[in-house]
């Protein structure tokens, strides 16, 4: 928590900040995009470079190869589409695993807190997809700065990497100085809950983060200390902060704005399976229905993925 | 220097045939479909291993692939044995274990759009290397296939060079266009690409092709679109339903290993540098340079 916590800005702002920076820094950077710049910000790196941006119009599939190309032939590639698109071409991701690929791909718009356009332009599959792939990394920021870090990341780092974005703008709850890795998360743990005798941890990513912290302050009236890990690497888990939370609390919820299977939910679950940690209540709290159109508040709340749900099922553990 | 191209094709068609049969699977008629063009390419000076790409989209016809590197001396041919075997780098659809390959290849439809990204990448470096991207008739029907085809001319990637190996046969039978080229050009043109029509397993005719490509001075991509026969070589798999990716049993191998013997032709080649190869030596040119070069002028 720091200074900037009243402002706000989207993760995929960060992420077309962060190219032209990466850019300036390492002229083997080339993006590409399908037909989508101005909504991943990718075209802010259009403008500073026009010569290293590639407009790959609506045609996934084509993209995916065609930055394995451009890997191999020495550049850094990074392409941007919707998270939902990108399914489309999972069969080229697939592929370009075999050819020890250096691919950096972001999916903005993810989960139903994209709202109003509706559920055919939500990603609620891709953690899965991409945690599919054998040595990938994947990246679920929540806010600006942890978004800025992570792409840096990725132009440092050889491999498949995913980067997933959300369209709202959020809190910038970070700063520069913040320390963001492969493997890593932050735990938000607020010092005089320590003493409560009731403890739950949440283990989440992206914008459920915010209603996590919310449901963090609801709870310090029924005096239950609830400790939210923000695990912005979705893979590698950061198993070595996890472990001991997990061992010491025992009553567990996770959250995310994805669907149930292959998300964080199965890889905290996995995590704590083949470590065989007992638990005394879990809670899996994610998009468990099929989403509609409407605000982003009314389809989180709809989901049981906000505050209110959160809140709700710590108190339900006690 | 002179060299003989049809002994090569010949001697690449025996290795295909022998390591399939001892790997007792791959797919044979698939690779000899291709072995002209292939031939022609790599031995008669059009391909510049320093600065040119090639990518075998239609990855199934690894044995051509691995063939080509054993003549070259690149691998030794005992090695072809180990096809498809544990822990051989020659694997069934070829991935970058073997060290002359690139990028993984064998799900169809990929390999084009992995060449324009590299003809792309090549433009931003401001290098002149092309890049040639062998593939399959039936992977046409893949619709990235025709993604890539338009991005390509949208960039007008003049360095990117598909050549489709038209053998009209699928896995299970006939595909949609058969043996109807002019199909694929008309398709292939309203793309705004430049085609070129060749006799898949003409020497002399895809040597001329190469040569009027690699001429041509139009901002196009281009596509060679070879009309070929599946399994060419041996008479008992040539064209023949039933035969996609099947190995022959020994048996087998021996006949189609004496046919090959007994249809031995001869085409010799001076083999040149690109350059030359492109520019022969004015005070020879020959007719059929000089049309070449009356048929490219416009362009100059």
């Amino acid at each position: 928590m720091n200074k900037n916590q009243e402002k706000f800005k989207s993760t995929r702002e960060a992420y077309g900040e962060a190219l032209v920076e990466i850019g300036k820094r390492n002229e083997k950077v080339v993006v590409l995009d399908a037909e989508t710049s101005n909504s991943t910000y990718a075209q802010n790196f259009k403008e500073i470079f026009p010569n290293r941006f590639f407009e790959m119009f609506i045609a996934e599939q084509n993209m995916v190869s065609v930055a394995l190309g451009f890997d191999k032939m020495g550049f850094i590639p990074f392409l941007s589409t919707f998270s939902a698109f990108l399914t489309r071409a999972f069969d080229q991701i697939r592929m370009a695993q075999y050819s020890n690929t250096n691919l950096k791909i972001a999916g903005s718009h993810c989960g139903v807190s994209i709202g109003p356009d509706g559920p055919s332009q939500m990603g609620l599959e891709d953690l899965a997809m991409m945690r599919s792939i054998l040595e990938s990394v994947v990246f679920y920021p929540s806010d600006y700065y942890s978004t800025k870090k992570l792409v840096e990341i990725m132009a440092k780092n050889k491999g498949i990497f995913y980067l997933r974005l959300t369209r709202e703008k959020t809190p910038m709850i970070y700063d520069e100085k913040s320390n963001f890795q492969i493997g890593g998360s932050v735990v938000h743990r607020l010092d005089f809950t320590q003493k409560f005798k009731k403890k739950a941890l949440l283990i989440t990513a992206g914008i459920t983060l915010f209603e996590a912290l919310k449901a963090q302050k609801d709870l310090v009236d029924k005096e239950i200390e609830l400790v939210v890990v923000d695990s912005y690497c979705v893979k590698p888990l950061d198993e070595k902060t996890v472990l001991p939370l997990v061992k010491e609390i025992k009553n567990l919820v996770v959250v995310e704005d994805h669907y149930p299977y292959g998300g964080l939910g199965e890889a905290a679950s996995q995590l704590i399976v083949k470590n065989k940690i007992p638990l005394e209540n879990f809670s899996h709290l994610c998009v468990s229905k099929i989403p509609m159109s409407g605000k982003p508040e009314d389809l989180l709340a709809y989901m049981g993925i906000d505050r209110k749900m959160i809140t709700k099922k710590v108190l339900s553990f006690f | 220097m002179t060299y003989d191209l049809s002994k090569k094709a010949k001697k690449i068609r025996e290795l295909i045939l022998k390591m399939t049969t001892v790997a007792s699977s791959g797919h044979p008629t698939s690779s000899l479909s291709a072995v002209e063009l292939m031939t022609n390419l790599f031995f008669a000076g059009f391909f510049n291993e320093k600065n040119d790409e090639i990518i075998f989209s239609k990855g199934h016809s690894a044995p051509l692939l691995y063939a080509l590197y054993a003549v070259l001396g690149k691998i030794d041919e005992k090695k072809l044995e180990t096809l498809r075997q544990f822990g051989s780098v020659l694997e069934g659809h070829p991935t970058p274990r073997f060290p002359y390959v690139k990028v993984a290849t064998g799900s169809l439809g990929q390999g084009l759009s992995i060449g324009l990204g590299m003809a792309l990448a090549k433009r931003l470096l401001n290098s002149k290397g092309k890049v040639f991207v062998l593939l399959g008739d039936s992977e046409i029907s893949e619709g990235q296939v025709w993604e890539a085809v338009q991005l390509a001319s949208y960039y007008k990637t003049d360095n990117l060079i598909a050549i489709v190996d038209i053998n009209r046969l699928g896995q299970r039978g006939q595909t949609m266009l058969g043996w109807d080229v002019l199909s694929y050009q008309k398709r292939f043109e309203s793309f705004s690409w430049q085609t070129f029509l060749v006799d898949g397993h003409n020497l002399e005719e895809i040597d001329k092709t190469y040569r009027e490509v690699l001429l041509s001075i139009e901002k196009k991509p281009k596509v060679i679109l070879a009309k070929t026969i599946k399994g060419k070589g041996v008479s008992f798999l040539e064209d023949k339903d039933g035969w996609h990716g099947k190995a022959l049993s020994k048996d087998e191998l021996e006949k189609a290993l004496e046919e090959l013997e007994q249809n031995q032709g001869e085409k010799i080649f001076e083999k040149d540098s690109v350059e030359k190869k492109l520019f022969p030596d004015q005070s020879q040119k020959s007719e059929e340079i000089k049309n070449l070069l009356r048929k490219l002028n416009h362009y100059f």
